[in-house]
C-alpha cells in the first residue's frame, strides 16, 4: 500500500523526515519499499493566482483575468471551472512544464496569454485530474503553490508482511507504530455525530452471517456529486489513490485512514430500496464496477437489493448501483467479512482490490460504526446540505476479546534480554494491547487478530525493544563435532577427485528436458521411462521430474561444442523415480554421477606433439581411479548393450557383483540426434551402489623385502577373448607368486590372422620369503602358457 | 735448437693452445698432441737420453715442469669446460604444459563453505526428500491452509498429496523427529527447492537452500544473532556488520529478514545494495511454538532458532554474478572461471 507523509505526520506529528521515518517503519517490521517525491517536476515559479474574472473568447478559447500577485494578468483557459473568486495554480512565461515544454506568452487572436493556469495532472502529480483546474477557496495571490497545495510530500510504498497487512494497512495504523517508536503522539480521527438529521433508515438484512459477521450502513439523501475539494484530493493522490468524485472519493479516504473499507450505493438503483448479504447462487452474475461480467458460485459472498446482487461483498462493487453524475440518495457500506471467503473469491476471480487486500488480511471489526460516522462527518463538511439518516449496525455476535497472559521472564529468556516489566507494558501499550493487572495478561485490541499466543507477544516487544539492540551471543550448547557420513564424504571425495582430473562440475535443474528420452533412444519398458510427473508445471519443460542426468548432460555437451580444448563435465545430482503411478508415497531419490567427455586428453601444447583424443579407455580410466579413490576394491567392466552407446563400445560397471551404471561411446544415431560426435564418451552411474561397496578398511602387506622377477610374453589369441579372461587365466595358473600382470600392448594385423589379436603381457613374479630362482619362474611360466592354451587357444607369438 | 729453449717454447705454446680450447675434443687431440705417444713433449722426454751427462737433469727437469703445467693446463680446462652451459638458453616466458584441472560449481563452492564453517561450529549435515509430504512442508511448519504458498499458484505438486519442497525446512521436522528428545539439535539442510516463479535474473523455479537449526534449553535471539554474525563474517570477512530487520514466517516467531554488510561498497551505498548499504542474505527467527512440538520438543523446555539462506543469492552476492539463470546454463566458458579453489 501507498501512504502519504503528511497525512501520516498529520495523525503522529513526527519530526523525522520521510526517509527518516520510512527507516523506522522498515525496522518495525513494516517495509517500505520506496520513497518518492509526490511532485517533483512542478514548474519553477508556480504560484497561486486568483481568478479576477472570466470573458468569452468569442472563436477563441474564454480569458482570464488574474491576479499571481503583480497585478493583473491574462490567461486564457477552456477548464470548465476556470470561474471568479477562485485560486489556482499558475506557471508564468519562462518556465518549463513537467512535459518539457517551455511556457511562453501566445497570442490568441487579439489577446496574449502569458503563462498557464494548471490542472494537478498538469503540475507533475501522479494521477492528478487533468480535466478540471485544480482549484482551492482560499489562497494569496502570488503565494508558492507547492507550498499552499501541500506538494511538499513524499509517497511511502509499503510491501507489508501478512502479519503487519492485518492492522497497518491504514494511515492510522502506520501512525501507531511510528508513536509506539518514537512517542510522537497519536491524533486518531474522533468524527462528531451527524447521525439522523433528516434522512432516512437504511433496510438492511444479514443472511449469512459467517460470512458477513458485521454489516453498519447508513442513507444519506440530498447528496451532490462533484469532484472533491482539493485537501481530500491532495491526500489521495499522495497515498496512490486516484479522485473520482466526492462520494466515491470520501469512502477511499476513509478507507486509507482506518484501514476500514466502505462502499457507497445509489439508493435509487437498488430494487425495493434495501440491501441483503447473502451466498450467490450458483451462476449468478454481476458487472463489477471495471466493467466485467462474473459468473458467481455459492461460496462467493455478495450485497444484493431485492431483487438481484448490486455487489461482490469485501471484493468490489456492482455498475448497475454505482454512484453517478446524477446521484441524490447513497447507501453507505461499512461492514466486516470473513477473511477466508473474501480471499477465495478475488482469488478466484482474479479480481484484487484495496477493499480485498484489507478484508483478506483480517479487518477490525470494531472498526464499521468508527467509519461510517466518519463518511458521514466529512461529507457534511463538503457537501451543501446533505441529509444523513440513523446508524444501523447489525452485530449479531460480536466476538469475546482475546487476553494472552503475560510472562516477563518467559518474554526475557527467548528473546535474550533483561527488561523490566513497565518497560515491557509499556511497549505493548503503545500498540494498543491494555495490560489487565488483576489476571497479568495483556487484551488483545480488536485489530490485532495476528497475536494469539505469548510468543506473538514477544515479537513485539523485540521489535519496539529493536532487534538489533539484543545483545549478540553465541550459544552455549555441547558440542559434538561432526563426522560426516560415507556418502556425504564419498561426495566430496568424488567432486574434489574429478575435478583434479579435469572435469568440470555442472548443475542443472531437475525437470526431464523435454524429448530426451527420444534422443536417448530409450526403449519404451526402459526404466529411464519411469518418470514422476509433476501437476502443476508452469512450462512444458517442468512436466516431468528426471529419471536421468543424461539428457543435460548431453545438451551442455552440445553447448559446449566450440569451446576451445574440449569438454568433460560431471554432475553429481539426484533423479526421481515413482514407486508407484500415479504417485501417493514418497518416490525414491537416488544420488546419480554422471560424466561426459570429448576433445584432447591434455589441453594442446606448442612443445608436445598432437595430443591423442579422448576415448573409452581414457574415462575408464577416470573412473577406475575415481574407485580406488573412495575406496572401492570389487570393480570391473563388462560388454554392455545400454541403448544410449555405441554397440561394442561402452561398458556396464559391475561393482560388488552389482551393475551400478554404464559408460561409453555414444551410440551413432544419440550421436547424431544430439548433434555431437561419436567419439563423445558419456556415463551415468548410481552413486549409492558405488559408495556402498567402498571399503573403508585398508589391507596393508608390508613392502617387499626380496626382489622380483619379470618376463614378458606375446599371445596370440582369438578376437573374442578378453584380456580379463587372459588375467584370470594366468592367476589361476600361477599362484600367489604372481604378483602383477600389466598389458603392453594389443596389435592387429599381418601377420597376425583377421579374427586372431596378439596381446602382450609383463609378468611380475615375486615370493614374500626368498629371492625366486630362475628356474622356479621358468617352471612356473611353463604352467602358465599352458593353461593359456589349453583353456584359451592361446599361442606364443613368434 | 737448445733443448731447453725447444721445452720453454713447446710449453709456451700448448699452455696456449689449451687455453683458447672450445671443447672436449680439442682439449683430448691437444693432449695427443703434446702428450701422446708421438707428443712434441714426449719426443723430447723420450730424447734427453741423448743428451750429454752434464745436461741430462736440467733439461728433464725442466721437460718434467713442463709436463706438469701442461697436464694440470688440461685438467683445468676439462673442469672449466664441464661447468660451463652447455645446453641452448629457453625462452622462460613460453607456456608451460598446462596441468588439466577442472572446477567445482560456483554453486558447490558456496555450499561447501556454508557447509564448513557450521560444521566447524558443531552442526552436522542432514538432508531429506525433495519430494515431500504436504505435512512436513506445511501444516507441521505452521503454515495455515488458506496461506498462498500452499497454492498451486506457488508450489509444484507431484500426484494430490506430494509437493515440490518449497523450503529446506521440512529437514527440520524430519530431524527433530527422529532426534527428539535427545538435546542438542544442531542441523545444517541443505537441499534443492522449488517454487512457480517465472525465470528472471534473480528468480529459479529450482533453486538451492541451506538451512540450520538449534535446539537446546534456554536458546534465545541473542544466540541467533551471535551466530549469525560469526556465520556472516566466516564468509564475508571480519569487518562485516549483520542487521535485522523484523518479518514474517510462518515458521518462525519472532521472524527476521537479516543484512550483512555490502562488500562492494562498506555501507556507504551503491548500485549493487540499492543504496542500502546492506544485502538481504538470509531469513532467520525463533523457533515457532508449534513447529517445536510438531518435531516432538516441548517449547516449554526447550527453545531453538532456524534460519535458511539462498545458496544462489549467495554466490550472486560472492561472485559478483548479476544474473542467477547464468549458473544453469553451464556453459564452460563461464564454469572455467570458478578454478584456483581446490581444497
Ligand atoms: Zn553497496
Amino acid at each position: 500500500m501507498k501512504a502519504s507523509y503528511r497525512w501520516i505526520q498529520r495523525v503522529s506529528p513526527t519530526d523525522q523526515s520521510a526517509e527518516e521515518l520510512a527507516r523506522t517503519l522498515t525496522f518495525l517490521g513494516l517495509n517500505v519499499e520506496s520513497v518518492t517525491a509526490l511532485a517533483e517536476v512542478v514548474p519553477d515559479g508556480t504560484v497561486m493566482a486568483e481568478i479576477l474574472e472570466v470573458e468569452d473568447g468569442g472563436e477563441g478559447p474564454p480569458v482570464c483575468r488574474i491576479d499571481a500577485g503583480d497585478g493583473p494578468v491574462t490567461v486564457v483557459s477552456r477548464a470548465p471551472n476556470a470561474r471568479p473568486g477562485v485560486f489556482v495554480p499558475y506557471v508564468p512565461p519562462g518556465s518549463t512544464m513537467p512535459d518539457g515544454a517551455r511556457v511562453e506568452s501566445r497570442d490568441f487572436g487579439n489577446v496574449t496569454s502569458a503563462g498557464i493556469l494548471c490542472s494537478a495532472g498538469e503540475l507533475g502529480i501522479p494521477g492528478g485530474p487533468t480535466e478540471y483546474l485544480l482549484e482551492v477557496p482560499v489562497a494569496n495571490p502570488g503565494a508558492d503553490a507547492v507550498e499552499t497545495l501541500g506538494l511538499d510530500d513524499w509517497i511511502l510504498d509499503f510491501d507489508l508482511t501478512p502479519n503487519y497487512a492485518t492492522h497497518c494497512q491504514s494511515i492510522v495504523g502506520i501512525a501507531r507504530e511510528a508513536n509506539a517508536k518514537l512517542g510522537s503522539g497519536l491524533h486518531w480521527p474522533t468524527p462528531e455525530s451527524v447521525e439522523g438529521t433528516g434522512g432516512s433508515s437504511a433496510r438492511v438484512q444479514i443472511l449469512d452471517s459467517d460470512g458477513c459477521p458485521r454489516y453498519s450502513a447508513m442513507v444519506i439523501e440530498d447528496v451532490v456529486v462533484a469532484p472533491s475539494p482539493w485537501w481530500l484530493q491532495r491526500d489521495l493522490l499522495a497515498s496512490g489513490i486516484r479522485p473520482i468524485n466526492n462520494i466515491v472519493d470520501v469512502t477511499n479516504y476513509v478507507m486509507l485512514e482506518t484501514g476500514q473499507p466502505l462502499h457507497a450505493f445509489d439508493l435509487d438503483l437498488l430494487e425495493e430500496g434495501r440491501i441483503e448479504v447473502r451466498r450467490a447462487t450458483d451462476g449468478e452474475r454481476l458487472v463489477t464496477l471495471d466493467g466485467r461480467e462474473r459468473i458467481l458460485q455459492p461460496e462467493d459472498l455478495v450485497i444484493a437489493d431485492g431483487r438481484r446482487p448490486v455487489g461482490l461483498a469485501g471484493v468490489m462493487g456492482g455498475e448497475n448501483s454505482e454512484v453517478h453524475a446524477g446521484t441524490q440518495r447513497i447507501l453507505l457500506e461499512s461492514a466486516h467479512f470473513d477473511p477466508v471467503r473474501v480471499l477465495k473469491t478475488a482469488r478466484r476471480l482474479a479480481l484484487q482490490t484495496d477493499a480485498s487486500i484489507r478484508f483478506e488480511k483480517g479487518a477490525d471489526p470494531e472498526a464499521t460504526v468508527w467509519a461510517l460516522s466518519r463518511v458521514a462527518e466529512i461529507l457534511a463538511r463538503i457537501l451543501e446540505a446533505p441529509r444523513p439518516g440513523p446508524v444501523q449496525d447489525l452485530y449479531p455476535n460480536p466476538p469475546e476479546r482475546r487476553s494472552i497472559p503475560f510472562d516477563a521472564r518467559a518474554i526475557n529468556s527467548l528473546l535474550g534480554t533483561d527488561l523490566d516489566r513497565d518497560r515491557i507494558i509499556g511497549y505493548l501499550g503503545r500498540l494498543g494491547f491494555r495490560y489487565r493487572e488483576d489476571a497479568e495478561a495483556f487484551e488483545v485490541p480488536s485489530w490485532r487478530s495476528d497475536v494469539h499466543m505469548p510468543v506473538d507477544l514477544s515479537e513485539e516487544v523485540a521489535r519496539l525493544h529493536g532487534y538489533n539492540e539484543i545483545p549478540a551471543a553465541l550459544p552455549r550448547t555441547e558440542v559434538m563435532g561432526y563426522v560426516p557420513d560415507a556418502q556425504s564424504a564419498a561426495e566430496r571425495d568424488t567432486v574434489e577427485y574429478l575435478v583434479a582430473a579435469g572435469f568440470h562440475e555442472v548443475i542443472t535443474r531437475s525437470w526431464m528436458p523435454p524429448g530426451s528420452l527420444e534422443v536417448l533412444g530409450t526403449p519404451e519398458d526402459h526404466a529411464f521411462r519411469s518418470l514422476l510427473p509433476v501437476t502443476n508445471p508452469m512450462r512444458d519443460d517442468q512436466s516431468w521430474l528426471r529419471s536421468t542426468l543424461l539428457g543435460d548432460i548431453l545438451r551442455v555437451l552440445r553447448e559446449a561444442k566450440g569451446v576451445h580444448g574440449g569438454a568433460r563435465i560431471f554432475e553429481l545430482g539426484r533423479v526421481y523415480v515413482p514407486r508407484e503411478l500415479p504417485p501417493v508415497s514418497l518416490p525414491e531419490e537416488p544420488l546419480r554421477l554422471a560424466i561426459g567427455a570429448t576433445g584432447p586428453v591434455s589441453p594442446p601444447h606448442w612443445a608436445r606433439s598432437e595430443m591423442p583424443e579422448i576415448d573409452y579407455y581414457f574415462v575408464k580410466g577416470v573412473l577406475e581411479g575415481l574407485l580406488d579413490a573412495i575406496g572401492v576394491r570389487d570393480a570391473h567392466c563388462v560388454p554392455t548393450d545400454a541403448h544410449f552407446l555405441y554397440p561394442g563400445r561402452g561398458a556396464a560397471l559391475v561393482v560388488s557383483g552389482q551393475v551400478v551404471g554404464h559408460f561409453g561411446e555414444l551410440h551413432p544415431a544419440v550421436a547424431k540426434r544430439s548433434d555431437l560426435d561419436e567419439t563423445v564418451v558419456i556415463g551415468e552411474i548410481d552413486f549409492a551402489g558405488v559408495v556402498d561397496a567402498a571399503e573403508a578398511h585398508i589391507a596393508v602387506s608390508p613392502a617387499p623385502a626380496y626382489p622380483s622377477a619379470g618376463r614378458d610374453v606375446a599371445l596370440v589369441v582369438d578376437e573374442s577373448i578378453t584380456h580379463r579372461e587372459i588375467v584370470d587365466c594366468m592367476r589361476e595358473a600361477a599362484g600367489p607368486l604372481l604378483e602383477e600382470v600389466r598389458l603392453f600392448d594389443i596389435y592387429r594385423g599381418r601377420p597376425i590372422p583377421a579374427d586372431k589379436k596378439s596381446l602382450a603381457y609383463h609378468l611380475i613374479y615375486r615370493a614374500p620369503d626368498r629371492t625366486l630362482t630362475d628356474e622356479e619362474v621358468e617352471d612356473i611360466q611353463v604352467d602358465v602358457l599352458q593353461a593359456l592354451h589349453d583353456k584359451l587357444g592361446a599361442e606364443l607369438r613368434s | 735448437m737448445d733443448p731447453k729453449g725447444e721445452i720453454s717454447e713447446i710449453r709456451e705454446r700448448a699452455l696456449s693452445e689449451i687455453a683458447s680450447a672450445q671443447d672436449e675434443e680439442e682439449i683430448e687431440s691437444l693432449r695427443i698432441a703434446y702428450l701422446g705417444r708421438e707428443g712434441r713433449l714426449t719426443m723430447i722426454l723420450r730424447s734427453i737420453g741423448g743428451l750429454p751427462e752434464n745436461r741430462r737433469a736440467e733439461v728433464g727437469k725442466e721437460a718434467n715442469a713442463a709436463k706438469k703445467a701442461i697436464e694440470d693446463a688440461l685438467k683445468d680446462a676439462q673442469e672449466a669446460l664441464a661447468q660451463q652451459p652447455r645446453k641452448p638458453s629457453l625462452d622462460v616466458t613460453a607456456p608451460g604444459v598446462p596441468v588439466n584441472l577442472g572446477t567445482r560449481h560456483p554453486l558447490r563452492l558456496v555450499l561447501d563453505e556454508v557447509l564448513d564453517i557450521f560444521v566447524a561450529m558443531g552442526y552436522s549435515i542432514a538432508e531429506g526428500p525433495e519430494v515431500e509430504e504436504e505435512w512436513y512442508n506445511f501444516t507441521g511448519l505452521n503454515i495455515p491452509e488458506d496461506h498462498p504458498a500452499r497454492d498451486m499458484q506457488d508450489s509444484y505438486y507431484v500426484g494430490q498429496d506430494l509437493v515440490l519442497r518449497s523450503q529446506t525446512s521440512p529437514i527440520q521436522l524430519r530431524y527433530m523427529q527422529t532426534h527428539a528428545p535427545r538435546l542438542p539439535v544442531r542441523i545444517v539442510g541443505p537441499g534443492r527447492t522449488y517454487r512457480r516463479d517465472t525465470e528472471d535474473p534473480s528468480h529459479s523455479p529450482v533453486f538451492h537452500q541451506c538451512e540450520a537449526l538449534l535446539v537446546d534449553k534456554g536458546v534465545h535471539m541473542g544466540n541467533l544473532r551471535g551466530t549469525l554474525t560469526e556465520f556472516a563474517r566466516r564468509l564475508f570477512g571480519d569487518a562485516v556488520n549483520v542487521r535485522f530487520r523484523p518479518s514474517y514466517f510462518p515458521f518462525t516467531e519472532p521472524s527476521a529478514e537479516v543484512d550483512v554488510t555490502c562488500t562492494n561498497c562498506w555501507e556507504r551505498g551503491c548500485s549493487t545494495c540499492g543504496g542500502q548499504g546492506f544485502m538481504e542474505i538470509l531469513g532467520a527467527g525463533m523457533v515457532h511454538p508449534r513447529v517445536l512440538e510438531n518435531g516432538g520438543y516441548s517449547p516449554d523446555d526447550v527453545s531453538g532458532f532456524a534460519f535458511g539462506m539462498g545458496i544462489e543469492r549467495l554466490a550472486m552476492i560472492k561472485f559478483g554474478i548479476s544474473d542467477l539463470r547464468s549458473l544453469y546454463r553451464n556453459d564452460l566458458r563461464f564454469l572455467r572461471q570458478f578454478g584456483g579453489r581446490l581444497r
